[in-house]
């Protein structure tokens, strides 16, 4: 829904001679709250959990990291990891074999300065596509805007449903800027064995050389399994650059599993990643 | 022994009294089109008492045996005086000549002229096809609904948007009637138009309070646009050449005299300069809309007027072979009324609405996904009015709506995949019945009460108890096709009295109760075409509205200036909004995601008409407030929802400069919109999430614009069977940039510096010039 409302958007005001200007805003400065990013995957040397303090929202400094709290993670077999930090830059890890296991759930356990956080996330069963494609299109093209467009073809491997994030890597580098990069699908409107076909990710034509696949270049596209609540917090999260725009939903707060603060804390499973190649 | 033959007398003088009073009735028409005028004034000048023709161009008076003269007036007309020997009740015909004049120079009567002081009426404002023309319009294009929100306590929804807030209802408390039926999505392209062509309109009468007891089914507001009847004198029509649309008219007699037709057609034809654009990118858009209006009208005999009349109308969009999008209004009205005898009118109709929309969508070039969503209609009405006499009035009536919700259908379609996703039909009965009555308890205090029964019922469908926090339903129970479940309903009150004082002041009060069973699901502060209704259920409670209003009137200067003054407070129970982040689209579990509570709104509303002269138009100043308090939204505190402006204040003018040229100039300013901003934030791989810690705690700076227009009309030539008009209009003179969102973002080339930024739709001045001829 969100790449069709931009297409109306365009569409719309190329009609009209809307504007946009960056605007001073004077905002409430609240007290700052612990926010949580955590992974547990299922690939050794992946897992992380970064623990920062919010901050006032048009502020420009780095947000200030926690660098003394304890953190550990129990799965559902009972088993502790703790997750240690080294650099004073709020990123605790787990010992370096330590790999999350499909169909377990984990909860993590934050303790700060008599402060508790507490978070749980289960791991879905492993997800891969297959045709990935990167395809061309110019100005003429009748169903695609010029640039390219990364398309895959997924096939729903069971009944329940799946819940899909995808990473997008162009010789290796992370397309991953700001909220609108995010890519967080579902397949709940097919059935078990059916193909879903996706366009994945886009990149314009007009956007700068540096920004955009050029010839011969890798793509490579994985696939993570994530829940559904992960998905439902990564779906929020990449239309909030829409929020109170035209078309836009209400702006509100992502939801956070996070107990006693803020963030996110997610098992995921990640598949293995597929490649392709640019050409004209 | 004398008392009581002082009783007999009284009992004897008072029935030859009575013997001596005859009823006159009768219909005040347009010489030249003989359309019915409604609100055309009928004046015995002798005996100080007069009236005015209803809503079905009829009048009726009391009057003692003898000769009378009767000054009969309308606002466009030339006055004329009827001279009368009553020896028995009659029925008569009055036709009155248009005038040839502007509006400045009409002589009306003091009844007419006086309405705004006399009528029972407050907190409503009927705008004439006539000032609703005069006032600049956007691109050329006459609407309606931006004529709506120059008045007090109408706020609009945005600059560019024809959704509009009356006295702290949401958009989707307004209840919009064309001939009856109800137009769920009254605006073209986003907002910016709207479908009700001006060709065909005669009138459009706002109810903010004080609404009749023969209506409901909204909160806030019911806006009632009449088509008007084509000319059954002569074939005759209209032609509009605009910027961005053509329109054209066409209306004459079927049998003259006795039945007419009127078919209008408009078009917008930006698409077809896109088509010729060299630039490829909006060679392969096409975006237009178009509406097609009728209205047939018979006269059956001396007692019986039947009127068919409908409208279809569509917006399309289409984006390259990607993405087709089109959504529609559709309405149809059979109206059939009958006079019994002088005194009983039955007024009949049958109705049908309709909106719906289909979008299709190719993202992948080998798929196709088609989404369709509708809304329809049946209903039947009918209302009986009784004039008992000079004093008394009564209305008495019922009506049932048969409500059709597909809330959304989608199909994907490829070379091997075929999957539908069908969210439930829902099907549901809104039933009213109501009585009311007119009291003039003497020449100064008039009631108007009345009692409306309103009833909603859910048919058939599932329906689904859920548990918190979650969209898992935690039972389910399954009703038969034809069942009925989920019954809510109740009385609404509605009570009107207006005291005189002296001539030329009068003070309204005004309570209605008012209830809602249909609601808007949208989760976006503008709406999108892609909202749709949905129904009150076992989940659901009907919104409920109280409001009570207090005004005083004043009319100056021979009543070339009519003032206004009119407070209101309002209570409004089980308002609904939606959970955060609530996804409403295609959501089977819509129901789950809407919290409800209580809000409350209350204002002042001050308007300075002048109504004669060159100079004619208004000034209106609203303060108001309004609120809501929802639990699980704002951590339960209350909180300004989007339609709170507390100031806004508008300048409508049109002034008559020469004979063969006006001009019109509207100025608009209003208090920004609340707006939420996030105050913190933190960092989720390497994207910056905002943080919110109060709803809608800001607000976007003040909205004004000014917008004028000058009408010159062309020579008149003798033999020359048409004339023609050319308006010129600017929108937007002083090239104000209103905001229409604020929104926050990362920046694109430092992604940890966020910044706020500003959007306004439309940022310059736009001229527009249209052509209009009559023939």
């Amino acid at each position: 829904m969100k790449n069709l409302s931009i297409i109306l958007l365009s569409a719309f005001v190329a009609l009209l001679s809307s504007c946009t200007k960056v605007v001073d805003l004077k905002l409430n400065e609240p007290e700052n709250k612990i926010a949580v990013d955590g992974l547990i995957s299922n690939r050794a040397g992946e897992s992380f959990v970064k623990l920062a303090y919010t901050k006032g929202y048009l502020s420009s400094d780095a947000p200030e990291a926690i660098i003394d709290a304890q953190v550990s993670v129990r799965d559902s077999d009972g088993n502790l990891t703790l997750f240690t930090t080294s650099n004073n830059d709020g990123l605790y890890l787990p010992p370096t074999d330590f790999v999350g296991e499909v169909g377990k759930t984990y909860t993590l356990d934050v303790q700060y300065e008599g402060e508790s956080l507490s978070a749980e996330s289960t791991m879905n069963d492993t997800v891969t596509g297959s045709n990935v494609n990167v395809i061309k299109a110019d100005i003429t093209d009748p169903y695609f805007e010029a640039g390219y467009h990364l398309l895959a073809t997924i096939k729903k491997f069971k009944e329940e449903d799946s819940f899909y994030k995808g990473e997008i890597f162009i010789n290796g580098v992370k397309q991953m800027t700001t909220a609108s990069d995010i890519v967080a699908f579902d397949d709940r409107m097919f059935e078990a064995g059916e193909e879903l076909e996706a366009r994945l990710y886009f990149w314009a034509e007009t956007s700068e050389d540096n920004e955009k696949p050029q010839m011969g270049d890798v793509i490579t596209l994985q696939l993570i399994s994530i829940s559904e609540e992960t998905y439902e917090y990564l779906s929020a999260l990449s239309e909030t650059p829409m929020q109170g725009g035209l078309f836009g939903k209400t702006p509100a707060n992502v939801p956070s599993n996070i107990e006693g603060g803020l963030g996110w804390f997610q098992a995921s499973s990640f598949g293995s990643p597929k490649h392709s190649m640019v050409m004209e | 022994m004398k008392s009581t033959i002082t009783l007999i007398l009284v009992f004897t003088l008072s029935c030859t009294w009575a013997q001596q009073t005859v009823t006159l009735t009768g219909s005040i028409k347009d010489s030249m089109s003989g359309e019915l005028l409604i609100g055309a004034s009928v004046y015995v000048a002798q005996l100080k008492m007069g009236t005015t023709a209803n809503l079905d161009g009829n009048f009726s008076l009391n009057l003692p045996l003898g000769k009378h003269v009767l000054e009969v007036s309308f606002i466009g007309y030339e006055n004329q005086s009827v001279s009368i020997d009553l020896r028995e009740s009659i029925n008569m015909q009055i036709v009155l000549k248009p005038s040839a004049t502007a509006l400045s120079e009409v002589v009306v009567t003091d009844q007419a002229k006086a309405a705004n002081v006399e009528d029972m009426k407050m907190s409503s404002e009927v705008l004439s096809i006539k000032t609703i023309k005069e006032i600049p319009a956007f691109m050329g294009e006459v609407d309606v609904l931006k004529a709506i929100q120059a008045l007090p306590g109408v706020q609009s929804g945005g600059e560019g948007t024809t959704g509009y807030f009356v006295r702290g209802g949401s958009a989707d408390q307004n209840l919009v009637l064309l001939d009856g039926a109800t137009v769920y999505s009254p605006s073209h392209l986003m907002g910016f138009f709207s479908v009700f062509n001006a060709d065909v309109i005669k009138e459009a009468e706002l109810y903010k309070g004080g609404v009749p007891a023969q209506y409901g089914g909204r909160s806030a507001s019911l806006l009632d646009i009449t088509q008007r009847n084509g000319d059954n004198e002569k074939f005759h029509g209209n032609a509009g050449l605009g910027l961005i649309a053509s329109r054209l008219s066409l209306e004459g007699p079927i049998q003259k005299g006795k039945s007419s037709f009127l078919v209008a057609g408009r078009r917008t034809y930006a698409d077809v300069f896109t088509r010729m654009s060299n630039r490829e990118d909006l060679k392969n858009s096409i975006m237009y809309f178009y509406d097609l209006n009728g209205r047939l009208n018979f006269k059956l005999g001396e007692k019986d007027v039947l009127t068919l009349s409908g409208y279809y109308g569509d917006d399309v969009l289409k984006n390259k072979e990607q993405l087709s999008w089109n959504w529609g209004n559709r309405t149809a009205t059979a109206n059939w009324k009958h006079s019994f005898s002088d005194k009983l009118i039955a007024d009949i109709s049958a109705l049908y609405s309709d909106f719906n929309y289909t979008l299709a969508v190719n993202s992948t070039g080998s798929s196709e996904l088609e989404w369709k969503a509708r809304i329809n209609d049946e209903t039947l009405k009918a209302d009986f009015t009784y004039l008992a006499n000079s004093r008394y009035s009564f209305k008495i009536g019922a009506a049932s709506i048969y409500h059709t919700i597909h809330p959304g259908n989608i199909s994907i379609t490829g070379s091997d995949v075929e999957t539908s996703f069908n969210l439930k039909t829902q099907r549901a009965l809104e039933s009213s019945a109501y009585l009311s009555s007119t009291i003039k308890v003497n020449d100064e205090f008039t009631v108007d009460a009345g009692l409306r029964y309103s009833m909603f019922q859910n048919i058939g469908g599932i329906v689904n108890q859920y548990q918190p926090e979650t969209n898992e339903p935690l039972s389910s129970t399954e009703y038969d096709a034809g069942e009925f479940h989920g019954t809510q309903g109740g009385f609404e009150p509605r009570l009107s009295m207006r005291h005189m004082l002296g001539t030329s002041s009068s003070i309204k009060m005004s309570y209605n109760r008012m209830m809602q069973y249909l609601q808007l699901a949208s989760n976006s502060t503008t709406g999108t075409p892609l909202d749709i209704y949905f129904p009150a259920s076992e989940n659901i409670k009907p919104q409920i509205a109280d409001q009570i209003a207090l005004g005083y009137f004043k009319n100056f200067k021979d009543n070339t200036y009519e003032l206004s003054a009119e407070v209101y407070y309002k209570y409004m129970q089980n308002q609904i909004d939606f959970k955060d982040n609530a996804n409403l689209i295609l959501n089977e579990h819509l129901e789950n995601e809407v919290l409800s509570g209580d809000g409350q709104a209350y204002g002042l509303e001050l308007m300075l008409k002048k109504t004669q002269g060159k100079l004619t138009g208004w000034v209106s100043y609203t303060l108001s407030h309004t609120e809501r308090t929802i639990e699980g939204i704002n951590n339960g505190k209350a909180y300004s929802p989007t339609q709170d402006r507390p100031h806004a204040i508008n300048i409508v003018s049109s002034y008559q400069i020469k004979p063969r040229l006006q001009f019109g100039a509207a100025w608009t300013y209003s208090s920004g919109a609340p707006i939420s901003l996030p105050t913190s934030s933190y960092e989720f791989d390497g994207v910056v999430v905002p943080v919110y810690d109060e709803k809608n705690g800001y607000r976007l700076p003040d909205s004004h614009r000014l917008d004028i227009s000058f009408t010159l009309d062309g020579k008149k030539k003798a033999g020359r069977k048409w004339e023609y008009s050319y308006n010129f209009s600017i929108y937007n003179l002083y090239a104000r940039q209103n905001p229409f969102s604020i929104q926050v973002r990362q920046n694109a080339d430092n992604p940890r510096q966020t910044e706020a930024v500003q959007t306004s739709l439309v940022g310059t001045m736009i001229p527009a010039i249209t052509l209009n001829i009559k023939f």
